[in-house]
């Protein structure tokens, strides 16, 4: 992993538990640094749905559809920051420091043709009956995916392919290295902080 | 904000680290086997039984070729005897050996061909001449020795489909006239010389080397033989190779009980040692110079990891460099430890229940010599000896202050007293003098008479003018209570009225109160009445003489 710091979570659990007012006082700065791409996403939500899906923002409660409707202060306030220990992967590295899209519209509006640039495939013409599952369009409309695709990738101007995104990975991948760079520094200053403060436990 | 565990999330991490959650535990749980498999004496027979088995084999091996060697050569000299060729044993045997190294054929397969082949050629430089082709052929044919040597066995028979079968081409009309000779030259012009050159290639070489192999096996054999042969006194094969396996099994034991030996002989060994001066002596020794080597292998262990842990931090950029996870490992526990220690003892307070009951008692408010007498109970629990001595001292003298304190106190409640009473005489005198400066007001009809002054005051009390007399105790009425109402004194002339009742020659009195004073007036008999009381009850007489004169 190219983000990976070796010996982070040894050296965050030795500064938790030796210096907890320094390491509240890292942790204030690394959100500070992370706040930064926080502003940055949230002011890629639009503030209106995409021209030509006004209805995604209609969606009545008590329905199915409801909890996927556009809305953009769920959108916003679904952008949060991470300092704990996210899920392990595969390949065993976890994110210690991340920021996270949570909310069901800000997902849908991130992701949108990442993985099926024209919709998922109709199953009528998949020649499939009966087979409404996740992986055919649940739509009557064949061409229904497509244009909802088209409609967002024209207002946010940015296209999604595999592992992009349009508001919390884009705007992590533009502030990436300035808030790593802040990170590291802040991490830096509390280990030598706490080394000086505790000559006895050097040795 | 936590998101929640499980929640879905699309997050782009900034900072990743590694886990090693998932190793650890697999590292953790292959050591525990290790461990485990250490602890048991499974590994130990394990161990010891392959060692045991390898050694078993490999003399086993080496002593099933030499008994196979020996099986052949009996054949082969059992043949040549019957064929009168008994003198030329050894060099059948010399020639055999050569022709083993140089055709690199084991001589367990070069034996039984040469057996064959003298058996039907009767002449040893024709059987000798066709082993020969058979290498020959073998190498060029790739059949087995055995087999081609079997096959011109059975051509000088007068046999030959097996040669007209492995070589092909050879001539029919000497195969069909039976010509072994004819044959033989013929294969000898097309064969002869290819198990030499075989030898030049790496193959061949290999052979070569695995025929020395089994020839030093076969040294090894014999000399393990004639080793046990030696040992078990027999002559048998078949009870050498049982001796064999018998002293595997002992070897096996032998090391399954090696440490039960070493035990036994330090055991024994140290038993002995303290029967006598001399060996208590060296055994003490020993334990010194154990405990030293102890003591100094601590302590230069301790040195080098220090010495490690300080090589490896540096100035304190504890993540990225390898070293500090050590340091976190180090730390880590004696953080753990400290916390356990003080929760523990945390712990313990709340089981101590004169520590609770001193704690309690010092809450509340106590006096300087309660609080130091608590205080020096908590001391007499901890282990130092100078707070004793001198909460000691502090209670001592705070003893001796509080017994002065209560003498003074007891001085000044005397004192006290003193002023009281002296203030009340004061107040008694001075009420006295205002009560005859205002009985100058009062006025009262007697006997049809109007009388001013102190005499019709005391006319309206009913007190003889003679002067006042000390009541006894309790025998004094209260005065009554003011009358609300204006004008109206009513006890003083039911008192007069009914002295007159009990006294028919005195005429009825009618007071006739003025006014002005009435407030006076009743007051002051209260007062003088109250006075009177107290004065009394103190032991004082009433009215000085000359009072109301």
């Amino acid at each position: 992993m190219p983000n990976d710091i070796e010996g982070l979570s040894e050296t965050l659990s030795v500064l938790k538990n030796v210096h907890r007012v320094v390491y509240d006082q890292m942790n204030d700065q690394i959100k500070d640094a992370l706040r930064e791409i926080q502003n940055d996403a949230k002011t890629l939500v639009p503030n209106s749905p995409p021209p030509g899906l006004s209805r995604w923002a209609s969606e009545k409660p008590n329905t199915v559809w409801y909890r996927l409707a556009f809305d953009p202060s769920e959108m916003k306030s679904g952008i949060r920051i991470s300092l704990g220990r996210q899920k392990m992967n595969r390949r065993n590295f976890v994110g210690m420091y991340s920021i996270l899209n949570t909310s069901a519209p800000g997902m849908v509006y991130e992701v949108a043709g990442s993985r099926n640039p024209n919709g998922r495939p109709h199953y009528s013409g998949a020649k499939r009956k009966n087979a409404r599952s996740k992986a055919y369009s649940q739509s009557d409309n064949p061409n229904a995916g497509k244009w909802f695709i088209d409609r967002i990738e024209r207002q946010s101007g940015i296209v999604v392919r595999f592992k992009q995104g349009r508001l919390v990975i884009a705007a992590g991948m533009r502030k990436e290295k300035k808030t790593r760079d802040r990170i590291i520094t802040a991490l830096e200053n509390a280990s030598r902080i706490t080394y000086t403060k505790l000559p006895n436990l050097r040795g | 904000m936590a998101v929640k565990s499980g929640q879905p999330a699309i997050k782009y991490s900034i900072i990743t680290a590694f886990s090693a959650k998932g190793i650890n535990a697999a590292e953790k749980g292959l050591a525990r086997l290790r461990k485990s498999f250490g602890k048991t004496t499974l590994a130990q027979k394990l161990t010891f039984a392959a060692i045991g088995a390898g050694v078993v084999a490999l003399a086993k091996k080496a002593a099933d070729a030499a008994r196979q060697q020996d099986k052949l050569n009996k054949q082969l000299s059992f043949t040549l005897n019957n064929l009168g060729y008994k003198t030329a044993i050894p060099s059948v045997n010399r020639f055999i050996d050569e022709l083993e190294r140089q055709a690199a054929v084991a001589d367990d397969v070069l034996i039984p061909s040469f057996n064959a082949l003298v058996r039907v050629t009767k002449q040893l430089t024709d059987a000798q001449d066709a082993l020969k082709l058979a290498l020959d052929i073998s190498a060029i044919t790739g059949d087995d020795v055995a087999v081609v040597a079997d096959a011109l066995a059975k051509g000088f028979a007068g046999n030959l489909t097996a040669i007209n079968k492995l070589v092909p081409g050879l001539d029919q009309a000497a195969i069909k006239a039976k010509d072994m000779q004819a044959i033989m030259r013929q294969l000898n012009a097309e064969f002869g010389g290819a198990a030499i050159n075989n030898l030049d290639s790496f193959a061949g070489k290999m052979e070569v080397f695995k025929i020395s192999i089994s020839k030093a096996l076969e040294n090894i054999g014999e000399g393990l033989l004639d080793f046990l042969k030696g040992f078990t006194k027999t002559n048998s094969i078949q009870e050498l190779g049982d001796a064999i396996e018998n002293i595997g099994l002992k070897i096996g034991d032998i090391l399954r009980g090696l440490p039960v030996l070493l035990k036994t002989f330090f055991t024994q060994l140290e038993n002995d040692m303290k029967q006598s001066f001399i060996g208590r002596f060296f055994l003490s020794a020993i334990k010194k110079i154990g405990d030293a080597f102890t003591t100094a292998a601590d302590k230069a262990s301790e040195t080098g990891r220090n010495m490690r842990l300080m090589r490896g931090i540096g100035w304190g950029r504890l993540f990225d460099i390898a070293p500090a996870k050590k340091w976190a490992g180090t730390v880590d526990p004696v953080v753990k430890k400290i916390t356990e220690l003080q929760k523990r003892s945390k712990l313990q307070e709340l089981f101590d229940p004169q520590r609770n009951q001193i704690a309690a008692a010092l809450t509340r408010n106590l006096t300087a010599e309660q609080r130091a007498l608590v205080q020096g109970l908590e001391a007499l629990r901890n282990e130092n000896v100078d707070d004793d001595e001198a909460y000691y001292n502090k209670i001592i003298g705070l003893s001796a202050k509080s017994a002065l304190a209560q003498i003074d106190d007891q001085k000044k409640v005397q004192e006290n007293l003193k002023t009281t009473l002296a203030g009340q005489l004061a107040d008694y005198e001075k009420y006295l003098t205002d009560a005859r400066e205002k009985a100058k007001y009062a006025s009262a009809n007697i006997g049809g008479t109007t009388v001013t002054g102190p005499r019709a005051l005391l006319e309206n009390l009913g007190v003889p003018s003679s002067g006042l007399q000390a009541p006894a105790m309790g025998a004094i009425t209260p005065p009554p209570p003011p009358s609300s109402s204006f004008g109206a004194i009513e006890d003083p002339a039911t008192q007069v009225r009914n002295q007159a009742a009990s006294n028919p020659a005195a005429p009825p009195v009618t007071v006739n109160v003025n006014a002005g004073i009435v407030g006076d007036q009743d007051f002051l008999v209260r007062t003088i009445n109250n006075y009177i009381t107290m004065a009394t009850r103190n032991g004082y007489t009433t009215v000085p003489a000359g009072f109301w004169s």
